[in-house]
């Protein structure tokens, strides 16, 4: 089933809004818990918005359903109307914050007549189509939320009233999306509209985040894998749809992907603070392994043209992206001496592919055999060091040691899927996801607080 | 917007004090304070204080039959002196210099009323955002 490029990206925004609602939900309960009781009925305007944004979700969706000729009952007007309750409840919501009560009834009213005109044109046979009417009463609606949130970003300065005042602008850019037609500015404009709940999503789960790399890595992470998402619909693979375990692999890796980025990030935005130089290769290990499962799904979708150099490269970063993981397992014990060995394991196959260019991979001889050693060297060693500071942890009874636990397990899930010679496996790809999972609970702390062994406090 | 609320009488008792925002200060000291001042001021000009400045803060001091009233500003609100007369006016009618429950949540209710959308929803962000 072939769909229009931006309206694949419909079904993303959707789940993407929906996100961004149920994690606004959770930081306004947050919020309104600390608040004395008398202040409580701050939270109304945030849950209305919530409402709002999951509406907007709701209306992606059903756009989406509609050039998809699912949705058949009055498609358009559907659309409109779903597309349409929402401004008019964050104009509700506008007016309890500005505490302007006495004008509730103008966008009750509004979106009353908007219902009205809907079931009444067709039926009193006026010849305007009633889509004029909505869409100006919509556009009309969104004026009080778009300036309220503008106002309160410039004047808080915080970052959560921006990603508010962005969801509610970049959504209305889909109309852009008719108007310019050329790919890379159709790309941007959906890139853009990801921007919206990507940035939500971050600043609402991590309301203590400024604008910084952090942020940046974070939202990259959900915006790039929605946008990886909305152009593999339109990939030969998924309009084909005869290998339905091919699609499912590509699926997971990209989420491995964008696990592996924020993982990257958070472990980056620690390395800050701690300055710890094992903290920093784990970082990097972990964003560039993200970056490096991206490739590799962008090339299986052929994003790259199936090129020989693009094979060159991602195998060869399939290679150099370990030596991290490892330096940072030799770091994690303080053993400086084994610094060199990572490098020097890394370099048999590099060399062997860089000699043998431009052969193809699978033409070079003994290539699977020191690849496959390579491999599992750089796999083995770090989990090896990080099951012994793991046992020495346990053995001391140090908290926090399910940290060491948890990235050795992701290791020998990632050898594991590797030992079949071919990532791109559903079973490969489930045990990928499963590491980047792992490794995302245990840079958090999460495995720490799940074990019940984080330390006393935290 | 309005920060807090203090009415004092002219003995410097502080009768009732109010916290909306971020301004918080020892309600005991804040009346003697406050009544220092006010003598001061009487003796050196003949005249009472009715605006001061305090780091960010701007506090707004009125009379409201015997008892003083003082509402704190940010030191750039605008309406400062507006929202100060409409909370005075709940104070107008005051016997006794007694202040009752009721008083108090007249008092809250003029101060929120007083604030202007603006201010308001910058109080709102700065609590929910």
């Amino acid at each position: 089933m072939q769909v229009d490029i931006q309206y694949a990206s419909e079904p993303i925004m959707a789940a993407l809004l929906i996100i961004a609602t149920i994690i606004l939900v959770i930081h306004t309960r947050k919020r309104t818990r600390d608040l004395p009781a008398d202040e409580k009925k701050l939270g109304t305007p945030l849950y209305l918005s919530a409402i709002a944004i999951s509406l907007l979700g709701v209306a992606s969706f059903v756009n989406y359903l509609i050039n998809a000729a699912v949705w058949v009952v009055d498609p358009l007007l559907t659309y409109f109307q779903l597309s349409n309750i929402a401004p008019g409840l964050l104009t509700i919501a506008g007016l309890m914050i500005l505490g302007w009560n006495r004008y509730y009834a103008v966008p009750i009213v509004m979106m009353i007549l908007t219902a009205l005109v809907a079931i009444l044109f067709p039926v009193l046979g006026v010849a305007m189509s009633p889509m004029v009417f909505i869409g100006m009463f919509n556009l009309t609606l969104y004026i009080l939320p778009i300036g309220l949130f503008g106002y309160l970003t410039i004047k808080q300065r915080r970052l959560t009233s921006f990603s508010l005042f962005l969801i509610v602008l970049t959504y209305l850019m889909f109309p852009l999306t008719a108007v310019f037609t050329d790919p890379i500015a159709l790309g941007l404009i959906l890139l853009l509209r990801f921007f919206g709940p990507g940035i939500a999503i971050i600043v609402f789960l991590k309301s203590d985040i400024g604008f910084t790399l952090e942020l940046g890595g974070y939202s990259a992470a959900v915006i790039v894998l929605g946008f990886f998402l909305t152009y593999f619909q339109d990939s030969p693979i998924f309009l084909a749809m005869t290998d339905v375990a091919l699609v499912a692999t590509v699926i997971l890796l990209s989420f491995s992907a964008a696990l592996g980025v924020i993982s990257g990030t958070y472990t980056l935005g620690r390395w800050k603070t701690s300055r710890n130089i094992s903290t920093l290769t784990l970082g990097i290990y972990l964003f560039t392994a993200g970056i490096a499962f991206l490739m590799v799904a962008l090339n299986n979708i052929g994003f790259f043209g199936f090129s020989i150099e693009w094979e060159y490269i991602v195998m060869i970063l399939g290679v150099v992206v370990l030596i991290p993981l490892n330096l940072s397992a030799f770091l994690a014990l303080d053993w400086k001496n084994g610094l060199l060995i990572p490098f020097a394991i890394s370099i048999p196959p590099v060399l062997l592919l860089l000699l043998n260019y431009p052969i193809h991979p699978d033409d070079i001889a003994y290539r699977s055999l020191i690849m496959a050693i390579t491999g599992i060297l750089q796999n083995v060693i770090p989990f090896a060091l990080y099951i012994t500071l793991w046992r020495r942890m346990r053995k001391d009874n140090a908290p926090g040691r399910s940290r060491a636990l948890f990235l050795a397990v992701g290791i020998i899930l990632l050898l594991i899927a590797a030992a079949g010679g071919n990532l791109l496996t559903i079973v490969g790809s489930t045990l990928i996801i499963i590491s980047f999972t792992g490794w995302l609970l245990a840079v958090t702390g999460y495995a720490d607080k799940l074990l019940k062994t984080e330390a006393q406090g935290e | 917007m309005i920060h807090s609320i203090y009415v004092v009488n002219e003995a410097g008792e502080t009768l009732t004090a109010i916290n909306l925002g971020k301004f918080k200060m020892d309600d005991a000291l804040f009346g003697g304070f406050l009544s220092s001042i006010q003598m001061y001021s009487q003796k050196v000009s003949g005249k009472e204080v009715n605006e001061l400045s305090l780091e960010d803060y701007r506090m707004m001091i009125s009379k409201a039959g015997r008892v003083f009233l003082v509402t704190i500003h940010d030191e750039n609100d605008k309406d400062a002196i507006t929202a100060n007369s409409r909370v005075a006016e709940v104070l107008d009618g005051l016997v006794n210099d007694i202040i009752t429950d009721d008083t108090v949540v007249l008092l809250k209710k003029a101060a929120e009323d007083s604030a202007g959308g603006r201010n308001r929803a910058n109080d709102w962000a700065s609590k929910m955002l």
